[in-house]
């Protein structure tokens, strides 16, 4: 696992490699964070193209810091997904809070209903 | 090839004779840390990839399902049954069968007093947990049974199937 961080255009582009689970979650949020209070970029872009696995853990941080950049007034962004990483965002209703990418042939529609309101 | 116990375990479910013929079966205690979360879903992958020459139709996407599906299940164990104590145990037992999987994890902890409501989507324990963990169990899984008891601790036990090719229309 390994997580580096870009400002650019006005956002924070986060990229993380391998499984994110809970062994990476506490160490991840924590760059996160010093990440958005350095920076005075108000958006925030997760590049996923790396992510082998996510599991509530790993989303846990992603909705967190949705919600701080939410409320400084920035857009959140998922790209480079693969299909299974995908299928478990979109399962988990954040296709409703931010823009997915999604991967070649897959669209929010082919995943059932997310999970949460 | 069955331990005892994993014959207790099978004795919960009216419709085992469908699973076929135990395959492999493996038990595992390991310390109740994050980084064992991986320990125990590598497992369980390792055990499925095994045996592709068996009459599995085990897609990639089901192999990840079941990934996430272990993940959740030892996460909670770790987290709220143990409250992050590392020096507790966590106990994974997995029984692979022709058509079933039947994996096991318990832990010895706080336990569920109202496990009904634990089970849904939008209970949550904290800020940042999603209580999103049980929903995921139940949406890769066939069966999720919780058996849970205050202060004596939490067994989950996940139940996927794996239809024979023929019959099988979507593996997942």
């Amino acid at each position: 696992m390994s997580f580096s961080f870009q400002i650019h255009n006005n956002t924070v582009w986060a990229a993380i490699s391998g499984e994110v689970d809970m062994q990476v979650a506490a160490l991840w949020r924590e760059a996160l964070d010093r990440e958005m209070n350095i920076s005075y970029a108000r958006n925030l872009t997760f590049d996923f193209s790396a992510v082998t696995f996510i599991d509530s853990s790993g989303l846990g941080v992603v909705l967190g810091r949705y919600k701080r950049a939410a409320a400084r007034g920035g857009k959140v962004k998922i790209v480079g997904a693969n299909r299974q990483v995908y299928k478990i965002l979109v399962l988990s209703g954040f296709a409703k809070l931010m823009e997915i990418e999604a991967p070649d042939g897959l669209t929010a529609a082919d995943v059932a209903g997310g999970m949460v309101r | 090839m069955m331990s005892d116990d994993m014959k207790n375990l099978q004795a919960e479910f009216a419709d085992s004779a469908a699973w076929g013929e135990v395959l492999n079966f493996a038990r595992l205690s390991f310390a109740a840390c994050a980084e064992n979360v991986s320990l125990a879903r590598s497992t369980v992958a390792a055990m499925i990839a095994a045996r592709p020459e068996d009459n599995w139709d085990v897609t990639l996407a089901c192999l990840e399902e079941i990934k996430v599906a272990v993940s959740e299940a030892v996460s909670n164990a770790i987290i709220h049954g143990y409250g992050g104590d590392n020096s507790q145990t966590v106990q994974l037992a997995v029984c692979q069968y022709q058509f079933a999987l039947l994996v096991q994890v318990v832990d010895k902890g706080v336990g569920i007093a109202d496990v009904a409501k634990a089970r849904e989507p939008d209970f949550t324990t904290g800020a940042e947990h999603l209580g999103l963990g049980f929903a995921f169990m139940e949406t890769f899984c066939d069966e999720v049974l919780v058996q849970s008891t205050p202060h004596e601790g939490t067994t989950v036990t996940l139940l996927k199937l794996f239809p024979p090719a023929a019959a099988a229309d979507e593996p997942c």
